[in-house]
């Protein structure tokens, strides 16, 4: 899978990631999501945690299966208003990406009203988060 | 990356492995406080103290277990067999909220569109984004800007009052002040005056991208002097009155002055603070810096080591991408970053911008004292945390709770104690501003009777909105024609 429009917004850029993703991490981040009522995260993302395994870049974050506690997926979604049945992913200061476990979609919600303001398909991630990048 | 592991295994497993311990506890009443805290809820001059000790995750760590024991009315909860916690927790925790400069609010309130919200948003921050294939423009808008469909017409006929959906938009002074690119935008691609008067939000925004956009690869296009949006001129207006404070206080915190005078002179300059990308830069030439320079070119026979780098220098340095050449380094010699200091993200007074109903035009919702910059950690874990409701209850209804900041001139958030850590001034004075706020009350208007009169425009002039398809697009075409001849 190709992040081509993530990686343009990193041209230039200084960021910080998390740990190199490591098995055991995904397995124990997937459990405790399933475990509180969400679901597994989604396939497309998992692909994007190989290679940004947490990632945060002024006011633009993504979440992994990292020990740092700003960006691990387990802990933002435990403390992040989110809307229903969805995963929180990420977010900058105004939207969150989500991915909506029932629709099988990613979504940008307004991080106020939690409104869906736009949908992506599933393999549709690198538009996703370009959202983020840029809104 | 290359981080040394702390534990046998996944150290993230070991995280979750005690947090899933610390879960199991939650379920027991009082167990969320260590026996220390829960005997200093019953002191509060005592707890203050041990509050102010806490580094600010710690602080945030304990607010939100505090939070855990109270609803969101601020009511006891979790208090069947320890009432005295839960009680002493909402007081404890005002204590919190009263040296924020905060307090809880909830209520019921009504709450301004998405349109209007999206209108808001693009101010703050001085830019409009590509629009995606899921942006709806309306059909009228795709009709009269086909190719075919397109005229001359002279400038005058562009009377940006007559159309509703952009006296939405006007009432914010920003707007008002692009009104005159996007007549001309307008007049140069040849769209018809008409369309003014049917064009949705979204179709403005349309033609606003096109407008300011630098080129077709652009992903967003800035409209702002300088690139600027609300909250980065907040921001420097924010520096320009108050910098020597604001570095005093980074100073005092223990970060590298190098560090802290780079980057408030970053934000003075471009209202952007942005501790992983500004490069922090000797304030004395250094012999590496002097033979740098000289090696790119530069003559540097008017320079000594320890001479102080003059602000001019820097910015010519900013100017012509070099400024690399100046940059702080340790004695080994290694690059100084400036990753280090602590990032701020803007935030809303009103915690959510929809609320903005509530103000006398909702103009005021991107005002200098409407917002505040705090710590990131502050914003994501205190301010937008799991007590930040907004919920539907019918049609723009909603509910509400949130922490709201009550001092409209604290600026900037370094902790959680407002009074020493927080950064004040009143930038609601100056004649230009008062002048603003006279012109925004002057020009707001109701956003559900502007709609309605675009929905009437579209009735009289092009049939019934509900007609769609080919007759639509027909009468449309006739009565485009026909201004044409008439012209």
């Amino acid at each position: 899978m190709e992040f081509k429009k993530f990686e343009k917004f990193l041209q230039n850029r200084t960021f910080e990631q998390g740990e190199a993703l490591e098995a055991e991490a995904l397995i124990v981040a997937q459990k405790i999501l399933v475990n509180s009522g969400a679901d597994f995260i989604p396939k497309s993302y998992v692909e994007f945690l190989r290679r940004y395994n947490g990632f945060k870049s002024d006011r633009v974050y993504f979440f992994g299966a990292t020990v740092d506690d700003d960006l691990d997926i387990v802990d933002r979604n435990e403390d992040t208003p989110k809307p229903k049945n969805s995963i929180v992913l990420g977010y900058n200061d105004t939207d969150l990406l989500c991915f909506d476990f029932t629709e099988k979609k990613y979504q940008i919600a307004d991080r106020d009203t939690l409104q869906i303001v736009e949908t992506f398909a599933e393999n549709d991630l690198d538009a996703a988060l370009q959202e983020i990048c840029y809104g | 990356m290359g981080r040394k592991k702390k534990h046998p295994g996944s150290d993230y497993a070991w995280k979750h492995g005690l947090v899933k311990t610390k879960t199991e506890n939650r379920d027991r009443i009082g167990s969320l406080l260590t026996p220390e805290e829960t005997d200093l809820l019953y002191k509060p001059h005592e707890f203050a103290k041990m509050f102010d000790r806490k580094d600010l995750s710690e602080q945030i760590s304990l607010f939100t277990r505090l939070y855990t024991l109270i609803d969101v009315n601020g009511k006891v909860k979790l208090c069947q067999d320890d009432e005295d916690i839960g009680y002493l927790a909402a007081n404890r925790l005002k204590q919190i909220l009263d040296n924020m400069r905060a307090k809880l609010v909830s209520g019921e309130c009504g709450v301004i569109s998405a349109d209007e919200c999206r209108i808001l948003r693009a101010e703050c921050s001085g830019t409009f984004n590509r629009p995606s294939v899921k942006d709806k423009l309306s059909e009228l808008y795709k009709f009269f800007t086909r190719q075919e469909n397109l005229g001359v017409y002279p400038s005058r006929a562009y009377d940006m009052r007559t159309s509703p959906m952009w006296r939405v938009f006007r009432q914010f002074e920003s707007y008002r002040n692009i009104e005159r690119n996007l007549k001309q935008y307008m007049q140069k691609k040849g769209i018809h005056p008409l369309a003014l008067k049917v064009m949705t939000v979204t179709d403005f925004f349309d033609a606003l991208y096109n407008t300011f956009k630098r080129d077709n690869e652009s992903e967003v296009a800035s409209f702002m002097p300088g690139n600027r949006g609300i909250k980065q001129q907040i921001l420097k207006d924010v520096m320009h009155q108050c910098r020597g404070q604001i570095e005093e206080k980074l100073i005092q915190q223990g970060y590298d002055i190098r560090c802290v005078k780079s980057i408030c002179h970053a934000a003075e300059r471009f209202g952007v603070w942005s501790p992983a990308s500004v490069v922090p830069t000797e304030m004395n030439y250094t012999q590496r810096i002097l033979d740098d320079m000289e090696q790119n070119g530069f003559d540097i026979s008017a320079f000594k080591v320890g001479d102080p780098i003059p602000t001019k220098m820097v910015d010519y340095m900013i100017d012509h991408k070099q400024l690399e050449l100046l940059r702080a380094r340790t004695p080994n010699g290694d690059p100084v970053y400036a990753k280090m200091l602590p990032n701020l993200h803007f935030h809303h007074n009103l915690s959510h911008v929809v609320l903005a109903r509530s103000l006398p035009t909702i103009a005021a919702a991107n005002y200098p004292n409407s917002g505040v910059f705090v710590l990131d950690k502050i914003h994501n874990k205190v301010l937008h945390n799991s007590h930040d409701k907004l919920t539907n209850i019918f049609y723009n209804r909603q509910f509400f709770s949130h922490i709201q900041l009550t001092d409209p001139h604290l600026k900037i958030m370094f902790g959680l104690n407002a009074e020493k850590e927080g950064i004040f001034c009143d930038l609601e004075k100056t004649p230009q501003f008062l002048k603003r706020r006279k012109q925004d009350l002057k020009n707001a208007v109701s956003y559900d009777e502007m709609e309605m009169l675009r929905q009437k425009y579209v009735t009289q002039i092009y049939g019934s909105p509900q007609k769609k398809g080919k007759k639509q697009k027909k009468e449309a075409t006739i009565i485009a024609r026909k201004q044409n001849q008439g012209r």
